[in-house]
């Protein structure tokens, strides 16, 4: 692993140098509409660095779009044509909207967010590899940020990441204090470390003197930073407890009455799925425009009636008791068992966005 | 020859069986000419023409719909018409509020015997629509780089925008009472002693009411059905979900009698329930509580300024005394509705399909919505596929407005919709939109009696129809 120092001012000149390459910026920024979200960065130097908004939705999108064409397929003269889009670029436009088919360079990823990527690994590259994902995974560049600014849902620090974490990252920028950057230059500092061949790659790609080797006591430095830093960030949280690593307890309590208790006030909407960073359930159509029809891949929520109602009128999960239990087993053992990771990043998002307040962290540290 | 005909303006004319289509028949034999760009499709009767069959004819690329039946009077199942009449009425002035071009969207009465009137209401029509050709038009604007990773604002938007921010700065106040602390613990003891008599004397299985939520600032839904539980009920400015929503829920009618918390606006709501036939009063037990509205992001929330009701008008058992109404703060759900009325329909146009950009989907505003109570909504269906499942432009314009649209008459204004909305859609402008038409043509509020028909299945033989030609 190298690290790096590099001032802020240089980051910034190096994203413009990226933008100027054709290439995307996508970074946490608030909009006009007054939304916090991953935007595409235009103008490198009115981008918020430090202190830039927890965005309210993960960038899962970039790697699983909410909608992707699979195939399209039309009638010519009585003969059916089939347009394979697996190998082809436009897939991920839904007919009329032109894919954006630059790499992607994201900049200042959560910790929690950049994790979730582990997730989507697990599944979408599992034997056979998801093609669109493939692709997706291929064009993106994950620049993970420290986090400083943890919010009242936050519980990262629960399920063994922290605000500090590099899971799924290509390359990681820690904030130096001011005290330690001043010696070396007025402009903010941030410590570089480059985790992956992609990482390095991107980096070496810029020409500029401005990269200063790492010497052997700046990562002793960079260690204690991170502590100091996870240590702060950590004090800022809510208490909550480390989740228990081991889905036993709960999963032992399948037949346990008190999950329709939990998820008597459950609505069975979407948006705990959708805002999720990990969530990665969807649903198949068929879609027609003007003569063309294709066959789309859609999000799709666990918490919904129809996800499992199966075509002879059964519904396995009939009730918000059935499915709200179904999303807490499989973030926290099924996909445990069969990965050794939660399906959760303790983000959060899934609290603060659920219209009635249900808090899965909660309902997880119930079986600690 | 296929080519030809998609460039030539299309207009798709929805009729009726024995009134317009017959008139148009009647022209065909009495040899008129009349304009070429209208597609007639037939229908059983104008009552029978979903606002659907429109969003879908504009999605596959009309350039104008005109939608034809008889004279009132004269409907073959008698009364068809007057009930379309209201429809219309809203949903015309629904689409004119998204910004639609009132030239787009057009509406006659032809009998079978006016052969002549057909030609001519159609001649108008497709002139009218023509005189658009040099515009662009598109139904649902494709956004390349879709909603969370967006493109940025229009410029005329923008101003929009700052406009709308502008009204909302204006009307943010912040709880200043001091008393407030003291005046929700006191109705928190109130409210948890009543939840224990009601529980032991058995008039209810369970109460429903509010308890502290795992977030500062937030108040949770809770089923309290043991004494026990009952010491978790609170209440405060933060009990902002309408419980309303959970009384046809499965899990929540298994429960059997149910005593709920309600504010002035929830009430409301179970009296719309009670109304729709959704709800037997007998088997829900209304605790009212005197509100002085409720907080959203550190502020008071939007629908509660130009809120005069302190207590519910219907309840049960009442917590806690009504509050003098403090000095009117505005009104910036209208405000802002005026703002929009008041842009260019191409402006509001871009703003509406931003707004439907962010949409991604999730129907948390379907789910919170305590009317959203269809056992399979339509956007579910598949066979046929109304509202296309991805979230491509066509599909969340599609959703949005059917949302809308059949909230009609029926939405009491909590504006749960707008507040969970993830996306931050201002639903609550459009539902507000139709309210306000609703008042003003047929000079109904939802929410007032159980007794009263909903406007929407309902007519007067003299409804305004100055906009049917």
């Amino acid at each position: 692993m190298n690290i790096y120092l590099i001032q802020e001012r240089h980051l910034r000149e190096w994203l413009a140098d990226i933008i100027a390459s054709g290439r995307r910026v996508v970074a946490p920024q608030h909009g006009d509409d007054g939304f916090a979200n991953y935007r595409d960065v235009e103008n490198v130097e009115a981008m918020m660095f430090h202190g830039a908004p927890k965005p309210d939705f993960s960038f899962k999108r970039l790697l699983f779009p909410q909608t992707e064409q699979l195939f399209r397929y039309h009638w010519d003269e009585g003969r059916l044509v089939v347009e394979d889009l697996s190998a082809d670029e436009r897939a991920s436009a839904a007919a009329g909207e032109e894919r954006d088919k630059r790499e992607v360079v994201l900049f200042g990823a959560m910790p929690c967010d950049a994790a979730s990527r582990l997730a989507f690994d697990h599944v979408f590259l599992a034997d056979p590899p998801d093609p669109f994902y493939v692709r997706h995974r291929r064009n993106l560049t994950v620049i993970g940020l420290g986090c400083d600014h943890p919010q009242p849902e936050c519980f990262c620090t629960s399920v063994g990441l922290s605000p500090v974490s590099t899971k799924g990252c290509d390359i990681f920028l820690t904030p130096l204090e001011m005290e330690v950057c001043n010696g070396v230059d007025s402009s903010p500092g941030y410590v570089t470390e480059i985790l992956t061949k992609k990482g390095e790659m991107l980096l070496k790609n810029v020409e500029g003197e401005w990269i200063k080797p790492g010497r052997q006591e700046q990562k002793v430095y960079l260690e204690k930073l991170k502590a100091a830093r996870e240590h702060k960030m950590r004090s800022e949280m809510l208490p909550r407890r480390e989740l228990s690593p081991s889905p036993e307890a709960m999963k032992n309590d399948f037949e346990n009455p008190i999950w329709e208790e939990i998820a008597r006030t459950c609505l069975s909407c979407g948006v705990c799925a959708f805002v999720c960073p990990t969530c990665h359930c969807y649903d198949l159509t068929e879609e027609r425009d003007g003569h063309i029809w294709s066959r789309c891949r859609n999000w799709d929520s666990c918490g919904y009636g129809y996800f499992t109602l199966h075509a002879s009128g059964h519904n396995p999960r009939p009730t918000a008791m059935e499915r709200y239990r179904q999303r807490a087993m499989h973030k926290f053992c099924y996909f445990l068992e069969a990965t050794g990771a939660n399906m959760c990043v303790g983000c959060g998002r899934c609290i603060k966005f659920c219209p009635v307040g249900l808090d899965i962290y909660q309902v997880r540290a119930r079986w600690q | 020859m296929k080519e030809q005909t998609e460039q030539k303006t299309k207009i798709a004319a929805f009729v009726c069986n024995w009134c317009s289509y017959a008139g148009a028949d009647a022209a065909g034999t009495s040899r008129l000419q009349y304009d070429d760009s209208v597609w007639i499709v037939r229908f059983p009767c104008t009552g029978r023409i979903d606002p659907l069959f429109i969003i879908k004819a504009f999605e596959q690329g009309v350039d104008g719909v005109l939608v034809s039946g008889c004279h009132p009077g004269d409907c073959h199942y008698a009364t068809g018409n007057l009930f379309a009449r209201r429809r219309f009425t809203i949903f015309r002035t629904l689409m004119l509020f998204l910004g639609l071009d009132e030239r787009r969207l057009q509406f006659s009465w032809v009998s079978a015997a006016e052969g002549a009137k057909w030609a001519s209401v159609v001649n108008t029509v497709a002139g009218a629509v023509k005189e658009l050709n040099g515009e662009p038009f598109t139904w649902a604007i494709p956004m390349p780089l879709r909603g969370a990773i967006g493109a940025s604002d229009g410029e005329a938007v923008q101003t929009l925008r700052e406009n709308i921010k502008a009204i909302e700065q204006t009307h943010r106040f912040t709880f200043g009472d001091q008393m407030i602390e003291t005046r929700e613990a006191a109705m928190t003891e109130e409210l948890r002693l009543r939840a224990k008599q009601l529980l032991e004397a058995g008039e209810v299985n369970a109460v429903l009411g509010y308890a502290n939520g795992t977030l500062p600032r937030t108040a949770i839904p809770l089923f309290a059905l043991s004494l026990e539980a009952t010491d978790q009920l609170v209440w405060n400015r933060h009990c902002r979900t309408n419980l309303a929503v959970y009384l046809a829920r499965p899990l929540v009618r298994k429960l059997g009698k149910l005593a709920v918390v309600v504010k002035p606006c929830d009430a409301k709501a179970v009296l719309g329930l009670l109304q729709e036939h959704q709800v037997q009063r007998e088997n829900v037990h209304l605790i009212g509580m005197a509100c002085t509205g409720v907080e959203e992001r550190g502020a008071i929330a939007p629908k509660c300024l130009s809120c005069t009701q302190r207590m519910p008008d219907l309840f049960d058992t009442k917590i806690g005394t009504a509050q003098e109404q403090p000095a009117t703060r505005g009104n910036p759900i209208d405000e802002t509705v005026r703002l929009l009325d008041n842009a260019s329909p191409q402006e509001r146009w871009n703003f509406w399909q931003e707004e439907f950009s962010r949409c991604i989907r999730c129907y948390a505003c379907r789910a919170v919505c305590p009317f959203c109570y269809c056992e399979t909504c339509i956007t579910d269906k598949h066979r046929p596929q109304w509202i296309t499942p991805s979230a491509r432009s066509e599909g969340t314009m599609a959703w949005n407005i059917v949302r809308a649209a059949h909230l009609a008459g029926r939405c009491v204004g909590c504006n749960e919709c707008a507040r969970v909305c993830p996306a931050n859609i201002r639903l609550d402008l459009l539902n507000r939109k139709i309210a306000l038409e609703i008042k003003n043509e047929f000079d109904y509020e939802a929410g007032q009696s159980v007794e009263s028909a909903p406007p929407l299945v309902a007519y007067r033989p003299d409804d305004s129809q100055e906009f049917i030609r």
